[in-house]
């Protein structure tokens, strides 16, 4: 962990803020994000966390503050432009492309590597085939990383929840980003499943690939996550390690009113989860 | 583990080969007349030759039609127009230039001269088409819809009130601009009408093979992401603002493509088939073959052709006073009952429910015996 503190930022948030209407939903947020680090960004609903990531995409326009990534700023880049600079992110709410195979979904992923064009396509000129074939390989080898490769040539629409979301994570990784933004990976994954998601975001930390989550499974967020980054309404009240965080009264108070305790905070988060992933499991 | 293997393919050969039959065998009735029976005689002189290569050029024009509409999800409402600017750029190039533009006339009377015009109308189109959808595209919605349909009428306007250019004439007023050459390769001369429906299938083909190239690309794929999610595409990074425009301008260029087909083939060129109307007559076309169906696109041209041709020679006899104006009611009526019925297209709809329909009476015909088990496998 010491070693990573030395690290130097790879994406930095500055002072971001954005308003809705009358509603500040990010306010002054700062943080930076580490290389090879896996920070977690918990809150309660409506906190600002998937907000936070449609304006590190630029889905949303910044309203203040700068967002910073491998030293050059990002404001302005259409979300096109940020995928090529290597961020890459997935949605909350799955957004798979449903009348494409499994194996296309991953290809679409992969779309900045290639270079072709209408015309050697139409064609079929050699440049064009070779790179299809090239995409079709290493869209399989992805599909091997998340497990689930034996559907590679069904509609994406037809897999299973859990499937789907892990197709999401394989098209993301095929993009082959420097820094990855899980959106609630773990939502609606039975408990087994998430076990394998939890293995595998830490074998990509592993490879050296710096990941940033929203999460509201606990368990998981304590058993993968290097720091904790807490936002309520917009702010951000703590950072820290999984610990830490756990132990700091202002979160406790953030999620439960400030007079719960907190071993009794945490037997409640971890029964939350788990009574989560078993309605799941049902 | 090659991209060419597994199900599409398989049914694209079937697909290849059931068009080459059906062409093949009515050219051949054509060209041979077997036991004194024309073309026309089939179908009781209602489905005539110049039927089928109409079908064949409109099928051109629907093609790109598709990839706009079912693979991008831009709705085109000026594309006649810009089919329009195909014949108008073979109509004008190679009966007025000489007066016009100075052109001189070994050029002008040699075989190569209207396949140049061809590629330069079709330049011309795409151009157009680029600079027109570059600022709008950047928006979201439909307005590329909006944007077209004035585009459209801005067109046909212009070919319609006779554009005059230092004394000279341009355009033609509804009558429009007689005299094209026929096309040529050397000294073979692309007609009688059974040859050039042959040469129109060939370049029909040729469009439906550029289609199905198209959509299983990085460039087809981007597409189809775009029409699926185009927040999740934008985030895998595609830059979704240049593939519609880019798309639209490769509509635009197959479109003049076939209006120069459409020119050498009528040898007169009037503005009436490149008015709204036709482009709307086009949006049916693609509804009805399958918005998302490379393959749909002949089934629609020729579905509505030939029904538009039963209704000329049958609907004056039902309802007396009928003009043709009345096949835009039809039109209406029909893109309403597709839309509420079968929006994929009726090509595709079609399919679907055969295999619904089928899979019913397996599993009817199976439960009794063996209730729910292997019903699936």
């Amino acid at each position: 962990m010491t070693a990573k503190q030395d690290s130097p930022a790879l994406l930095s948030i500055k002072d971001v803020q954005k308003v809705f209407g009358g509603l500040m939903a990010l306010n002054r947020v700062t943080f930076d994000v580490r290389s090879g680090e896996i920070i977690a960004l918990i809150g309660p609903n409506g906190a600002g966390k998937t907000t936070l990531f449609n304006v590190i995409t630029n889905f949303h326009p910044l309203d203040g503050g700068e967002i910073i990534f491998a030293g050059k700023p990002l404001n302005g880049l259409r979300p096109d432009q940020i995928a090529q600079q290597g961020i890459v992110r997935t949605f909350q709410n799955l957004r798979i492309f449903q009348n494409m195979t499994v194996l296309e979904n991953v290809m679409v992923g992969m779309h900045l590597q290639g270079a072709s064009g209408i015309v050697s396509a139409a064609l079929r000129l050699p440049a064009a085939r070779e790179e299809e074939k090239r995409f079709h390989d290493i869209a399989y080898q992805y599909l091997e990383m998340v497990g689930i490769e034996s559907r590679a040539h069904d509609l994406a629409s037809s897999l299973p929840f859990g499937q789907q979301r892990l197709l999401e994570i394989g098209r993301a990784l095929a993009a082959n980003p420097r820094l990855l933004l899980l959106d609630e990976p773990a939502a609606g994954l039975t408990r087994a499943e998430t076990e394998a998601l939890d293995e595998l975001i830490c074998s990509l930390r592993d490879q050296g690939l710096t990941i940033l989550l929203v999460e509201h499974d606990m368990e998981l967020v304590m058993n993968i996550a290097d720091r904790v980054v807490v936002l309520h309404y917009g702010t951000r009240i703590a950072t820290g390690t999984p610990e830490e965080v756990q132990a700091n009264p202002d979160v406790i108070g953030a999620y439960l009113g400030a007079d719960w305790q907190q071993d009794k905070w945490l037997e409640w988060m971890l029964e939350d989860s788990n009574s989560n992933a078993e309605k799941a499991d049902a | 583990m090659s991209v060419e293997s597994g199900l599409n393919s398989k049914r694209n050969a079937i697909g290849w080969l059931v068009m080459a039959v059906v062409i093949a065998l009515l050219g051949w009735v054509e060209t041979v007349q077997p036991m004194g029976v024309d073309f026309a005689d089939l179908t009781n002189g209602i489905v005539t030759m110049d039927t089928m290569v109409r079908v064949a050029i409109l099928t051109i024009v629907l093609v790109g039609l598709n990839l706009l509409m079912g693979y991008a999800g831009q709705v085109s409402l000026g594309h006649a127009a810009l089919y329009g600017l195909g014949a108008y750029a073979t109509s004008i190039l190679c009966v007025r230039s000489g007066d016009l533009l100075g052109v001189p006339a070994w050029v002008l009377s040699s075989w190569w001269w209207p396949w140049l015009v061809m590629i330069i109308g079709m330049a011309f189109a795409g151009a157009l088409a680029y600079l027109v959808g570059r600022p709008i595209l950047r928006l979201q919605g439909h307005y590329l819809a909006m944007a077209t349909l004035g585009l459209g009428i801005m067109i046909y306007i212009l070919f319609r009130e006779n554009l005059g250019f230092q004394g000279q004439h341009i355009t033609g007023t509804f009558d429009g601009i007689p005299g094209i050459p026929r096309l040529r390769v050397g000294n073979f001369e692309i007609w009688p009408i059974s040859r050039y429906y042959f040469f129109a299938w060939i370049a029909a083909l040729g469009a439906i093979a550029f289609g199905l190239n198209v959509i299983n690309s990085r460039t087809g794929r981007a597409l189809r992401a775009i029409h699926d999610s185009e927040v999740a595409a934008q985030a895998m990074g595609v830059d979704v603002a240049s593939y519609k425009v880019r798309i639209f301008a490769v509509s635009a260029i197959l479109a003049s493509a076939a209006g120069s087909i459409y020119a050498h083939f009528q040898t007169t060129v009037s503005p009436a088939p490149f008015s709204f109307v036709g482009s709307l007559e086009l949006v049916v076309m693609a509804a009805v073959g399958g918005l998302s169906s490379i393959w749909g696109a002949p089934f629609g041209v020729a579905v509505i052709l030939i029904i538009k041709e039963i209704l000329r020679s049958r609907l004056r006899v039902v309802f007396s006073g009928a003009s043709g104006e009345h096949e835009v009611i039809f039109y209406g009526i029909l893109l309403v009952l597709i839309m509420i019925f079968m929006p994929e297209g009726v090509t595709v709809g079609a399919v679907r429910r055969w295999r619904l329909w089928q899979r019913r009476k397996r599993e009817q015909a199976l439960s009794p015996a063996q209730p729910q088990a292997g019903v699936r496998t």
